[in-house]
C-alpha cells in the first residue's frame, strides 16, 4: 500500500493549459473523489496518475516511487473507464485474466483470482459470455473485477457510474462503497455529481477551472466551504446567496443586512471580514419558516414538497430569491406572505473575488 | 396506424424496377448468354452451333488452359495476402499520425489507385527501363548487373505482382484506417494498463478486432485478382505471352485473337465458377473464424 | 505494316487535324468554332461598330456554310480507316489529302488511324459484325485467310475491279493472290513490304567493310557476317540492332533465314514444321541466337529500342522493315542523324537470298446489315484505283509499289535507297497462308513465346522450335 503524492502538476494541450500547478497528498487506503463541473481538468489529472496522458509540468509519486515519466503498466494502478472499454471480442473471464496474463502469472493463480473477484461482485455465472450479452450494470461490474484481479496499489474510476439508469447508480454507489469498505484500496474516483461525492468520498477535491478550490472531508466541505465556488457546487438545493447592504460589528461578530432586512448576527469575526462587497450565503436548512413570525419576510413563489422536508421559494421585498426550509408537512402555499428564521450561526460571508469567511473553529 | 399496403408494394417495385432492368439487361442476360455460348462453337461474333459439353471436354486438355489456372492462382497467392498484410501495416502507421500530416501521407499512399491501369503501367515499365530506369540501381546491385525485370521468367509475375500492390494498397489502407479508428481508443488505454506489449496489443486487441475488415478486403482482393489481365497484358507486351498467360488472358486471346467466341465463353464460365466458389468458401472461412 | 510505336512529333500534330484542315468546309465544326467567341464579344459590349462588323461576318459565315450544305450532301464520304503511323502515317495522309483536293465535291475520305495489330483487328472484326465498320481499309494480305474465316472481309469481285482498271494483269501474279481466298479476291494490294539491312556507312567504311561502290560487301553468308560483325564490334555498343523481345523482327528475321534453305512452315496436309524443315528452322534460329549470345546484337530489346540504338550510332547494322526508311530519311534531312546512311537486301545467310515480305492492301469491311449504295461501291472502288495509281509517292514510305505500272515505271527504278534493295520483290517469301498466320495472329505469338526466347539463350533452338511446333499444331486442332 502506498501514498499518492502529486506536486505542482501542470498540463497543457499545445498553447492550452487544463492544468495549474496541482498537488495534493493521497493517503494509502483513502476514498478519493475528484469533484468538479465538465472541463475542469478532473478527469485529465486522473489520466495523468494513470500515466494515459503525459505530465508537462510537476512531479507524481506513487508510494516513493516517482512515477510521471513511467508507462502505464508500471505505475501499479488499475482504471475504470467510463465506458467500461472492455475488450469486445473477449469473454468476461478473458477480460479479467488478460492483464495477468500479460506479466505470466500462473494459470491457477489467474484463475484463483478471476473466481474470487467474481464472487465478490456476483459475475460468476457470466464469466463464459462476451460483453455484448451483458446489461449496462453488469459490464460495470466486470469492468471493477477486471481492475480488481490486478491487485493494484490504486483503482482509478472514471465517472464509472454515469452510464447507469437512476436505480442502478444508487445501488452500485453503495456496493462500491462497500468494495472499498472490505478490500481497502486506494481509489479515486472522479464524478461531478455532488451527491455521489458526498456519500463514497472519505476526502472531496473540489476542482474549477485548472486548479483545486478546496480539499476535505465531505461535511467540511459541505459546512465550511473554502469559497463561493465549493459553496455553490456543493450541496441540494444550492446555498442561497444574498447581496449584504450593511454590515456592523455585533460584539465582535459581523452582523449583516440584507434586502432591506436584518441585521442578523453571524458567528464571523467581524475584524476577519472586509466591508464592502460582500455576500451572505446560507443554506436552505438554515432559512427555516418561522410560525412565531420572527425573521425576515418574503413571499412564496413556489411550494416544493420532498415528503421529509419542504422547500420554500421565496422573494424578499427587494426581489431577492431565498430558499427556505419547513417541515415535512407544512400549510405554506404559494402566494402567502412569511416569516423565515436565518440561524446566523451556520452563515457564511463571501467577499467579492468569492473567498469565504467562517466562525472561527 | 392503417396504410394502404398494396399501395406500397408496388411503389416499392416501382423503385427498384430501374435496378433491376438495368441489372438484368446488363448483367444477368449476358451472364446466360455467355453460359449458352459456351456449349456452342460460336465466332467472336454471331452464333454457333449448339455442340454441348465439347468446350469443356477441350478445356480439360487443353495445356495452355491449365497454365492459365495455374498463372492466375500465383499471382493471386503473390497478391492477396501480401497486400492485404501491407495495407493493414501502413494503416496502423497512418493511424498513428494526427491531423494533416496524417491527410497528407494518406493522399500519398491513396494516389496511385486513382491511376488508370496505362498510367501504372508507363510508371513502372520506366522505373524497371533496363538502360534508364531508377530501379535497375537496387536491381544491379543486387544481381550485378542490370536486369530486364519483365523479360526475365521468374521476375516476371513478382514485379507484376509488387506493381499491382503498389497500385491498389491505397484502398485496402482507407478500409483499414476506417476499421481502426472503429476501434475504441479507451480499450488500447486498458490493454496498456493491462500490462500488454506492443505485439501483445497488435495479436490481441488490433488484430480480432480488425478481422471482419481484414476478411472483407481479402475477398474483394481475391475476387479483383482472380480476374487479373490488365497490368499482365500491359507488361508482357514485346515479351513471352504463353509462360504468364492468366485467366482472363487466354478468355481474350481465344475470343478476339483466334475468334473462339464458344470456346473462350466456356473459359469464362470456368473462371466464374472459380471466382464464386472460392470467394464465397473464402468469405465464410473468415467469417467463422471470426466468430470463434 | 509500320508498327504504330515509333510516333515521330511531326505525327503527331498531323494526327490531330481534322476534317476542315483538309480543305473542306466543315459545318459543324465551324459554327462551333465561330459561335461562342462571337458571344463573348457580344457580351463584353464593344463599340457599335464592330458590332456591325460582327454581325456582318455572322452572317457571312452563316452562308457559307448554308451553301456548303449542298456540296457536302451531293460528294460522296468515304470512311477510311488505317493502322499507319510514324513515317508511313505522315505520308499515307498526305496522299488522302491530295486525293480529296483533286476529288473536292465528288468524294471525301475521312480518314482515321488506329493502333496496329491486334487492337486494329478486333475492332474491324467487331465493328463489321454490327455493321459500324469503315467504307474501306488497310489491311494486311497476310490476315487475309483469317478475316474472311471469321467474316469480317466482303468480297470484292473482278468485274467491279476491273471497271477501276485493276487486275491480275495490274499486279504481280503471287501478290494479287494472296488477297483471294479459293480464287475470290477480298483484298487489293498495294504495296510489298520487307526486311532491309539498314548500315551506318561511316562505321562500315571504318571496318573496312564497304566495297568499290560504296556499298557493304562481304556479308553474305552466315560465318561471313559472323567476321563482319566481329569487325564491328569496337566501333560501337553493338555491331547489329534488331527487335530481340517479342514479336515483329524476330519473325521477319526468321522467316527469312528460313525461306533462304527453302524451308516449310506449313505444309500441305497441315502439318507445322514437316520433319525435314526442323534443321532448318533451327539452323536459323542458332544464327541470331549466336549474334545475342555474343553480345554483338543487344539481347530482350524491344522495337522502339532497337531502333534507337541505331538512330543514335550505338549499332553499325539494323535489321528492320522497309517502313523506317522514312525515319532515316527524315533525320538525315534535318540533319540529326550524325552519319551517313543506307540500306540494302537482307544478306544472304544460306543456300540463296529470301527475305519475308508482307503486303498492305484494302479490303473492304463485310459490314452487315449495312447496304451500300453503289454511290458509294463506285466511290471506295475509285479510291483502292487512284491509291494504286499514285502509289509512287507511297514508295516514298520505304515500299515498293504493288502496282506493276508503278513499280517498273522510271521514277521507282531511279528512287533510292528503293532501287538498292528492290531486288527482294523477287525474292520475297510470303507469310504462311493459315487462318493462324498474319500479323498478330497465333504465330505471331509463338515467335514471342519461342523463338525470342531462343534468341536470348532462354530456350534451346531445338527445343525451341519443337515447342512452337507443338503448340501451333494444338491450336490448328
Amino acid at each position: 500500500m502506498a501514498d499518492i503524492v502529486l506536486n505542482e502538476v501542470s498540463k497543457s494541450f499545445g498553447a492550452v493549459s487544463v492544468l495549474d500547478k496541482v498537488s495534493m497528498h493521497i493517503k494509502s487506503g483513502e476514498f478519493i473523489v475528484f469533484l468538479g463541473p465538465s472541463g475542469c481538468g478532473k478527469s485529465t489529472l486522473l489520466r495523468m496518475i494513470a500515466g494515459l496522458e503525459q505530465v508537462s509540468e510537476g512531479e507524481i509519486f506513487i508510494g516513493d516511487r516517482r512515477v510521471d515519466q513511467l508507462p502505464p503498466n508500471e505505475r501499479g494502478v488499475s482504471m475504470v473507464f467510463q465506458n467500461y472499454a472492455l475488450y469486445p471480442h473477449m469473454s468476461v473471464r478473458d477480460n479479467m485474466s488478460f492483464g495477468l496474463q500479460n506479466v505470466g502469472t500462473p494459470k491457477d493463480e489467474i484463475a484463483r483470482r478471476v473466481d474470487e473477484a467474481a464472487r465478490m461482485l456476483e459475475i460468476g455465472q457470466l464469466l463464459d459470455r462476451k460483453p455484448a450479452q451483458l446489461s449496462g450494470g453488469q459490464r460495470q461490474r466486470v469492468a471493477i473485477g477486471r481492475a480488481i484481479v490486478r491487485e493494484p496499489v490504486a483503482f482509478l474510476l472514471d465517472e464509472p457510474l454515469s452510464n447507469l439508469d437512476a436505480g442502478l447508480r444508487v445501488r452500485t454507489r453503495v456496493e462500491l462503497a462497500q468494495l472499498h469498505h472490505r478490500i481497502g484500496t486506494t481509489m479515486i474516483f472522479v464524478t461531478h455529481d455532488q451527491t455521489e461525492a458526498m456519500t463514497l468520498a472519505s476526502r472531496i477535491v473540489v476542482m474549477n477551472n485548472r486548479r483545486i478550490e478546496q480539499i476535505g472531508k465531505p461535511m467540511e466541505i459541505y459546512s465550511r466551504p473554502a469559497s463561493r465556488f465549493v459553496a455553490a457546487f456543493v450541496g441540494s438545493p444550492a446555498m442561497n446567496f444574498l447581496p449584504v447592504t450593511g454590515v456592523s460589528d455585533a460584539g465582535g461578530f459581523a452582523a449583516i443586512s440584507f434586502a432591506g432586512q436584518g441585521p442578523v448576527t453571524t458567528t464571523v469575526p467581524f475584524t476577519d471580514i472586509p466591508k464592502d462587497k460582500l455576500t451572505f450565503g446560507i443554506r436552505a436548512e438554515a432559512a427555516r419558516i418561522s410560525r412565531e413570525g420572527q425573521g425576515v419576510t418574503g413571499v412564496v413563489d413556489v411550494v416544493e414538497r420532498l415528503g421529509e422536508r419542504t422547500l420554500v421559494y421565496v422573494s424578499l421585498p427587494d426581489g431577492t430569491p431565498l430558499i427556505a426550509e419547513d417541515e415535512g408537512v407544512s400549510a405554506v402555499e404559494p402566494g402567502q406572505t412569511v416569516h423565515i428564521a436565518i440561524d446566523g450561526g451556520a452563515g457564511i460571508i463571501f467577499d467579492e473575488p468569492g473567498k469565504a469567511y467562517h466562525a472561527a473553529k | 396506424m392503417i396504410r394502404n399496403h398494396r399501395g406500397e408494394v408496388a411503389i416499392a417495385y416501382l423503385f427498384i424496377l430501374p435496378f433491376v432492368l438495368t441489372y438484368g439487361v446488363l448483367f444477368l442476360w449476358p451472364t446466360l448468354q455467355m453460359v449458352y455460348l459456351s456449349f456452342t462453337d460460336a465466332p467472336l461474333i454471331g452464333p454457333g452451333e449448339w455442340i454441348g459439353f465439347e468446350n469443356y471436354v477441350e478445356m480439360f486438355d487443353d495445356r495452355r488452359f491449365w497454365t492459365s489456372v495455374k498463372n492466375t492462382a500465383y499471382f493471386v497467392a503473390l497478391t492477396v495476402i501480401p497486400n492485404t498484410l501491407i495495407g493493414l501495416a501502413i494503416a496502423m502507421m497512418v493511424s498513428r499520425l494526427k491531423g494533416w500530416q496524417q491527410s497528407l501521407i494518406l493522399a500519398m499512399f491513396f494516389l496511385p489507385y486513382i491511376l488508370p491501369v496505362s498510367v501504372v503501367y508507363r510508371i513502372w515499365n520506366w522505373m524497371f527501363n533496363l538502360q534508364f530506369g531508377i530501379m535497375q540501381y537496387p536491381l544491379t546491385w543486387v544481381f550485378g548487373k542490370p536486369t530486364p525485370v519483365f523479360r526475365t521468367q521468374w521476375m516476371f509475375m513478382p514485379a507484376v505482382a509488387f506493381v499491382t500492390i503498389w497500385w491498389t494498397c491505397g484502398f485496402n489502407i482507407l478500409l483499414f484506417l476506417s476499421g481502426l479508428r472503429s476501434i475504441s481508443t479507451d480499450i488500447y488505454e486498458a490493454a496498456a494498463l493491462d500490462n500488454a506489449s506492443r505485439w501483445t496489443i497488435f495479436r490481441r486487441i488490433t488484430w480480432p478486432l480488425i478481422w471482419p475488415v481484414t476478411a472483407l478486403v481479402l475477398t474483394i482482393q481475391l475476387i479483383l485478382q482472380l480476374k487479373i489481365f490488365d497490368q499482365v497484358y500491359l507488361f508482357v507486351q514485346g515479351g513471352r505471352p504463353d509462360p504468364s498467360m492468366v485467366l482472363v488472358q487466354y478468355i481474350y486471346s481465344q475470343a478476339f485473337q483466334k475468334n473462339q467466341g464458344g470456346y473462350a465463353a466456356a473459359i469464362a464460365v470456368a473462371l466464374f465458377v472459380i471466382v464464386i466458389v472460392f470467394s464465397v468458401l473464402q468469405f465464410q472461412l473468415l467469417r467463422a473464424r471470426g466468430e470463434k | 505494316m509500320s508498327p504504330a510505336k515509333h510516333i515521330t512529333p511531326q505525327n503527331k500534330r498531323r494526327s490531330n487535324s481534322g476534317p476542315s484542315q483538309d480543305g473542306y468546309l466543315n459545318i459543324g465544326a465551324d459554327r462551333i468554332a465561330g459561335e461562342p467567341q462571337c458571344q463573348r464579344k457580344w457580351r463584353r459590349g464593344p463599340a457599335p461598330r464592330e458590332d456591325y462588323v460582327k454581325t456582318f461576318l455572322k452572317i457571312a459565315m452563316l452562308s457559307t456554310a448554308l451553301l456548303s450544305v449542298g456540296s457536302v450532301q451531293a460528294q460522296e464520304t468515304v470512311v477510311w480507316w488505317d493502322f499507319l503511323s510514324g513515317g508511313d502515317g505522315v505520308r499515307m495522309k498526305a496522299l488522302i489529302e491530295q486525293f480529296n483536293t483533286e476529288h473536292a465535291g465528288e468524294i471525301e475520305i475521312q480518314p482515321t488511324t488506329l493502333e496496329w495489330g491486334t487492337p486494329f483487328y478486333t475492332k474491324v472484326q467487331t465493328s463489321a459484325a454490327i455493321g459500324e465498320g469503315p467504307d474501306v481499309m488497310t489491311y494486311h494480305l497476310s490476315r487475309v485467310p483469317l478475316g474472311v474465316e471469321s467474316g469480317a472481309l466482303a468480297p470484292i469481285s473482278a468485274e467491279d475491279l476491273a471497271g477501276v482498271d485493276l487486275g491480275p494483269d495490274t499486279f504481280a501474279p503471287a501478290n494479287w493472290e494472296a488477297g483471294q481466298i479459293e480464287g475470290q479476291q477480298y483484298a487489293v494490294p498495294f504495296d510489298i513490304h520487307s526486311l532491309i539491312l539498314y548500315y551506318n556507312k561511316d562505321k562500315l567504311a571504318e571496318a573496312g567493310l564497304l566495297g568499290e561502290d560504296g556499298l557493304p560487301t562481304g556479308l553474305d553468308g552466315a560465318d561471313n557476317f559472323m567476321a563482319a560483325l566481329e569487325k564491328l564490334r569496337g566501333g560501337s555498343e553493338y555491331a547489329l540492332s534488331l527487335q530481340t523481345s517479342g514479336d515483329g523482327t524476330p519473325w521477319r528475321v526468321f522467316y527469312s533465314l528460313f525461306g533462304q534453305q527453302d524451308g516449310v512452315f506449313l505444309a500441305e496436309d497441315g502439318t507445322f514444321f514437316p520433319e525435314e524443315s526442323i534443321p532448318k528452322a533451327v539452323a536459323a534460329v542458332e544464327t541470331m541466337a549466336s549474334w545475342v549470345e555474343g553480345g554483338l546484337a543487344p539481347a530482350l530489346t524491344e522495337y522502339e529500342g532497337s531502333v534507337a540504338l541505331f538512330t543514335s550510332g550505338a549499332a553499325a547494322l539494323h535489321l528492320n522493315g522497309v517502313w523506317e526508311v522514312p525515319t532515316m530519311a527524315d533525320l538525315s534531312e534535318k540533319g540529326e542523324l550524325g552519319f551517313e546512311w543506307g540500306a540494302i537486301a537482307v544478306p544472304t545467310f544460306f543456300d540463296h537470298p529470301a527475305t519475308w515480305a508482307d503486303s498492305h492492301g484494302f479490303a473492304i469491311p463485310n459490314n452487315v446489315g449495312k447496304e451500300v449504295t453503289p454511290e458509294k461501291k463506285a466511290a471506295v472502288l475509285e479510291v483502292i484505283s487512284w491509291m494504286n495509281k499514285n502509289s509512287l509517292a507511297w514508295a516514298n514510305a520505304g515500299h515498293i509499289p504493288a502496282y506493276t505500272p508503278v513499280r517498273e515505271s522510271e521514277e521507282f527504278k531511279t528512287m533510292q535507297p528503293n532501287a538498292t534493295y528492290s531486288i527482294l520483290a523477287d525474292t520475297a517469301v510470303f507469310d504462311p497462308r493459315s487462318t493462324l498466320a498474319g500479323v498478330a495472329s497465333p504465330v505471331y505469338d509463338a515467335v514471342a513465346n519461342y523463338i525470342s526466347p531462343a534468341m536470348n539463350g532462354e530456350l534451346e533452338p531445338q527445343d525451341a522450335i519443337e515447342e512452337m511446333k507443338a503448340d501451333l499444331q494444338d491450336q490448328a486442332e
